[in-house]
């Protein structure tokens, strides 16, 4: 990918003067903004939506919107998706006026709230009309919230999966094997805040950070063309003499990676971010490149980036970000008018016909498979009706909904 | 609402048996073609053997029961049985007809067989039958003729007989004592018809009287030579039989009842009334309870005689 | 009506297809001459989810029973299992007609038809009635018939099931060109052979886990109280695994069937096993308490449901005999302790039935087949006897009637 080239055909998209922005909607994606704020970020402007001043007031962030004032008065939703939806709509003016002139948004949320579930879409869909191009991370509720809260999340994740270009589902349930056993629920909340941050700052850093291989706007834009699919993200980190290898080792066991088969478990668009010290040798990067490429996707689909952090000393981190194309090619993309930069996507140099092909062949397979990177966790009776019982999905595993704690190592 | 009720009733109490099923119902499979396909080649192989099955055992009983006409050229004739209930020979069958041993089965037309021999004038009915391999079997019913009468044609005279049913054919094979027994017929005209003659009408009562008289009365019949039909009309009013005897001249009776005439000219005959039987020109039967004798012109004129039947058995 | 024939008994289970094919001579004795099992694909919690794939393995298994028994099958009984099902207990009464209250047959067939009276609402078709016998003023009675009483009442739990669902079952089997013949849920099939006539007698829970699904029957007083389905079975304890140990499902269940067990095992607790267990490249260890929590999870919450479904009518009261595990994933390690431990009843696994003699059949995964296969002949055999007994009734009424 020759960036020089691509700067100067599409000026516009310079680096320099690219705008991100981080935008946390409801009480949890305000919390998730605020973790980010504490970590230095720089050239990245922050904002929360809300329906509750109270605790809007608690921000630090700068740019506060609250919507919906003549709603709920400055209170919570309640929990209603519904009204959390209306307050959004209310002031769609001031979110239109947020997102404007923003090149990418990270929408945080939490799902399953009121504001969360009701306000995440409208804002996702003021910012994609904006053309920006919104990548959202939202939480999925536990299941021993409850059967209304479950359902309002899944509803707002489809939606959200329709307008934004990723979606990146976190589970708590699946989150909580992450942490003690003894844990409370505000640490694993704390969890869910710092994967998220963690892929932000993943996407972030391939822009802005310094490094040895750094991906422009354009690029990253491409490789999220796919849109309404499930989106994999994973992480994985290594510290001391191995690690490259135990960095890939945590990678595979990254539960928001399993995948019930390896086989299949392929996405058509793939970004890789190594983040590493100093030290860090082109081969260690190739050595991850070519494990991960063998596991998610070809070379060609795959978006790599290579950024130093003085911090890190002998630790790498290896952050993947898939899409996959749910609706064969073209169907689900943004209109290429405002996508200027599609023409140099990855996959559209090597749109030789045999690897054209090839992807379709896949596409099938790797669409059924990928729908197990779901956050609701079904894997294999994902093609079933859901097993409710007592408001509960009996398909997810019992350990994860009883939150019980399966330790690894 | 209410339509929706209606529809729960019209659903009420569906059993799983009430599902419809078919054969071509859910997906087809290549399995299930395969056994599908062995299935209706099965059942076709059992159809065809069926069929043939059947087709042999018609055959075989269409052969045997109408003695095949058609068949191989390879079978040939090697006997021809032949019955018959009169006097015909099989040296006459095979004159009248052109079958020899030796010629194929299956060029013999049994019905043609038939036809020709019920047409030959003295066979009453005839049936001819293929008995295979090689046998002809020809039965035959003969007319029995019971008046002879010779008749006139351009090849000179011929004799003919007539049978009980009023036919007239040519005799074949009687032995001559037997023609020489029939009284001729007389005052019947002879048409022909075909090859034949055109049969004389309500010829019956006139063989039933001349059987009872041969039979009852030997003595009287037998000196009858001719039966002359000039005045016979059947059974109806003033029918009247005339009979020449060659002892008393011409007898007249009445076709009906002709028993009791018969015993009244037998009664008048041996009652001693009779002067001379070798006067009597003739002997009127006809009126009843009465033997008018004629005894010619010389003799004693008019004398009847009134004779009561006498011991009439 | 001849009743000689060959039937064939085909269980479209989650995991496998199996045939059996028997012999019926006489309309008596019954002969099992064939059997065949396929791998099942497109089944889901005993549910068909891909028409198409569920038929061809069906097929194939129909065509192979039929080939192992060289004969081909007259008649299908099918047994049919999955969530759709659910079942409502209905009772019917009837007072005595006759002057000196004997009970009569017209009473018990009013009594019937009284508490099958329900419709059910669109979409959803009647599968079975059980029958859970009679009550006669009140009292238990076996057969009330000749009995004199006021009120003669009968009880059923009635089975019910999506419309649709049921066809496609049906049309599966109707796709070799077999007509079903009776239909049995899986529940009752497994629970006939897998409990004797004493234990029935005496109240009994009869526990199916397979694959995808646990079907359990309640008996007591010899017939069944009430069934259930629950859309669990060993594939939620593989994908579990997979999911929580991050492997693929065939590892999964290779782990499960090696290493799994119903209970919670403190000496496991600093054990570790092999994921693949071969040294190949990907191996890992992975610590036993792991597996044991997450397969606990399962089978634990499993029996909770039943449970809770059962409610009052488990107890020990009312199940003196226990309960009775059966179907292939009651070979788990541990799983009575489990049951026992929930359900507050003795557990043990099922003995096989002693009419089958082929060693290979006396595995719990065929439970089912063969009671479908005892069953749906003893349905067909009950309505043989019907049509006599009715041609013997209306004779004897005859009678007496004048």
């Amino acid at each position: 990918m020759d960036n020089e080239e691509l700067s100067q055909a599409f000026p516009g998209l310079d680096d320099k003067r690219l705008r991100v922005k981080i935008i946390g909607v409801g009480g949890a994606g305000g919390n998730a903004v605020d973790r980010i704020k504490l970590d230095d970020l720089g050239q990245v402007a922050l904002a929360v939506v809300n329906t509750d001043t109270k605790s809007m007031a608690s921000s630090p962030i700068q740019e506060k919107l609250l919507v919906g004032r003549s709603i709920t008065r400055g209170l919570s939703t309640g929990g209603e998706a519904e009204i959390g939806r209306k307050a959004a709509e209310e002031d769609a003016a001031l979110i239109e006026k947020m997102v404007d002139g923003v090149d990418l948004v990270f929408l945080l949320a939490g799902l399953g709230g009121g504001t969360g579930s009701g306000c995440a879409p409208v804002v996702a869909k003021a910012a994609s009309k904006s053309g920006a191009l919104v990548l959202a991370f939202v939480t999925m509720p536990f299941t021993r919230e409850g059967e209304r809260r479950r359902k309002q999340a899944e509803d707002a994740l489809s939606e959200l999966r329709q307008c934004c270009d990723a979606v990146i589902a976190l589970p708590n349930d699946m989150l909580l094997q992450q942490i003690d056993e003894k844990a409370t629920v505000l640490e694993a909340f704390a969890i869910a805040d710092e994967w998220v941050s963690r892929g932000v700052k993943a996407i972030w850093g391939m822009l802005f950070q310094s490094g040895m291989i750094n991906v422009d706007f354009a690029t990253l834009r491409a490789a999220f063309r796919y849109r309404g699919g499930k989106t994999l993200f994973g992480l994985g980190c290594g510290e001391g003499e191995d690690c490259v290898k135990k960095a890939l080792a945590d990678l595979e066991l990254c539960p928001l990676l399993h995948l019930p088969d390896y086989k299949y478990a392929k996405a058509d668009s793939l970004i890789l971010n190594i983040c590493g010290g100093p030290n860090l040798a082109m081969s260690q990067v190739n050595e991850i490149m070519d494990a991960v490429c063998e596991k998610f996707g070809s070379r060609q689909n795959t978006v790599l980036g290579a950024v130093i952090d003085g911090a890190m000393r002998d630790a790498i981190r290896i952050t993947v970000i898939g899409t996959t194309d749910v609706s064969g090619a073209g169907q689900g993309q943004r209109p290429s008018a405002t996508r200027p930069a599609m023409q140099t996507a990855p996959n559209a140099h090597s749109s030789a016909p045999a690897a054209d092909q090839a992807r379709r062949l896949d596409e099938r397979a790797s669409q059924h498979e990928f729908n197990f990177q779901n956050g609701e966790e079904r894997g294999f009776f994902d093609a079933t009706e859901t097993n409710l019982y007592n408001g509960e999905d009996l398909d997810v595993p019992t350990f994860l909904r009883r939150g019980i704690r399966v330790q690894l190592q | 609402m209410a339509q929706n009720e209606k529809e729960t009733d019209a659903q009420a109490r569906r059993e799983w048996s009430d599902i419809q099923q078919a054969d071509r119902r859910g997906a087809t499979t290549a399995v299930a073609r395969r056994r599908r396909t062995v299935r209706l080649w099965r059942m076709a192989g059992l159809g065809t053997l069926a069929a043939v099955l059947c087709v042999a055992l018609v055959t075989a009983y269409v052969s045997a029961s109408r003695n095949a006409t058609a068949l191989e050229p390879s079978a040939f004739l090697a006997k021809v049985t032949f019955r018959t209930d009169g006097v015909l020979t099989d040296r006459w069958l095979s004159k009248a007809l052109d079958i020899r041993e030796g010629m194929a089965m299956g060029s013999i037309d049994v019905a043609s067989i038939r036809r020709r021999l019920e047409e030959s004038g003295q066979i009453k009915s005839a049936s001819v039958t293929l008995r295979l391999p090689s046998e002809l079997v020809i039965e035959v019913r003969e007319k029995i003729p019971f008046l002879r009468a010779s008749a006139q044609t351009p090849e000179g005279t011929k004799l003919l007989l007539v049978s009980e049913d009023g036919a007239i054919f040519e005799g074949a094979n009687y032995p001559l004592n037997t023609l020489r027994a029939l009284p001729y017929v007389d005052g019947v005209s002879f048409r022909k018809r075909g090859d034949g003659y055109e049969p004389i009408a309500d010829v019956a009562p006139v063989a039933a009287f001349l059987s009872t008289a041969r039979a009852r009365w030997p003595k009287i019949y037998r000196d009858w030579t001719i039966v002359s039909l000039k005045r016979y009309k059947g059974l109806s009013q003033g029918s009247v039989i005339e009979v020449k005897s060659r002892t008393l001249g011409t007898l007249q009776f009445t076709p009906d009842n002709v028993e009791d005439q018969l015993r009244r000219l037998f009664g008048a005959l041996t009652g001693g009334a009779l002067n001379d039987p070798r006067q009597v020109t003739g002997v009127n039967l006809t009126i009843p309870g009465q033997a008018i004798f004629d005894y010619g012109d010389a003799k004693v004129p008019g004398k009847t005689q009134s004779s009561k039947p006498q011991g009439g058995r | 009506m001849g009743q000689d024939k060959i039937v064939g008994a085909i269980e479209i289970g989650t995991s496998k297809v199996i045939v059996l094919v028997a012999e019926i001579i006489g309309g008596k004795s019954l002969n099992i001459i064939g059997e065949s099992h396929a791998t099942a694909s497109g089944m889901r919690k005993g549910q068909i989810i891909s028409l198409r794939e569920v038929s061809d393995c069906t097929h194939k298994a129909i065509a192979e029973a039929e080939k192992s028994s060289g004969a081909q099958i007259d008649s299908a009984y099918l047994a049919i299992s999955g969530a759709h099902l659910q079942g409502f207990y209905d009772s019917g009464v009837a007072t005595v007609s006759s002057a000196s209250g004997i009970v009569t047959e017209s009473d018990i067939r009013r009594a019937r038809e009284n508490a099958k009276m329900r419709n059910l609402p669109p979409g959803r078709v009647y599968l079975h009635h059980e029958c859970c016998g009679f009550l006669l003023d009140g009292r238990r009675v076996a057969d009330p018939v000749g009995m004199v009483g006021e009120k003669v009442e009968t009880g059923y739990w009635h089975i019910h099931g999506d419309e649709r669902l049921t066809a496609d079952h049906i049309h599966v089997v109707n796709g070799i060109g077999l007509n079903v013949d009776c239909m049995v849920v899986s529940a009752i099939a497994s629970a006939s052979v897998a409990a004797g006539d004493e234990e029935k007698k005496n109240g009994v829970l009869v526990i199916d886990i397979g694959a995808g699904t646990t079907d359990y029957a309640l008996y007591r007083f010899g017939t069944i109280l009430r069934t259930g389905v629950v859309p669990i079975g060993g594939d939620h304890v593989t994908n579990d695994l997979a999911i929580g140990l991050r492997m693929n499902a065939r590892y999964a269940e290779s782990v499960k069937l090696r290493f799994g067990k119903g209970v919670l095992d403190i000496t496991d607790k600093n054990d570790t096993v092999m994921l693949i267990g071969d040294l190949t490249i990907g191996d890992r260890p992975i610590p036993r308490l792991a597996i044991d929590k997450i397969v606990h999870a399962r089978i634990e919450e499993l029996f909770m449901i039943v449970k809770n479904q059962l409610g009052s009518d488990l107890g020990p009261q009312n199940v003196p005999s226990g309960v009775i595990l059966t179907g292939g994933t009651a070979r788990l390690p541990h799983i009575c302790d489990a049951a026992q431990e929930v359900l507050g009843v003795p557990a043990r696994l099922a003995d096989s039935p002693q009419w089958v003699s082929d060693p290979q059949l006396c595995v719990p995964e065929y439970s089912t087949a063969l009671g479908l296969l005892s069953e749906g002949f003893a349905t067909l055999r009950a309505s043989y006897r019907e049509a006599a007994s009715k041609k013997w009734y209306s004779r004897l009424s005859g009678i007496f009637g004048k």
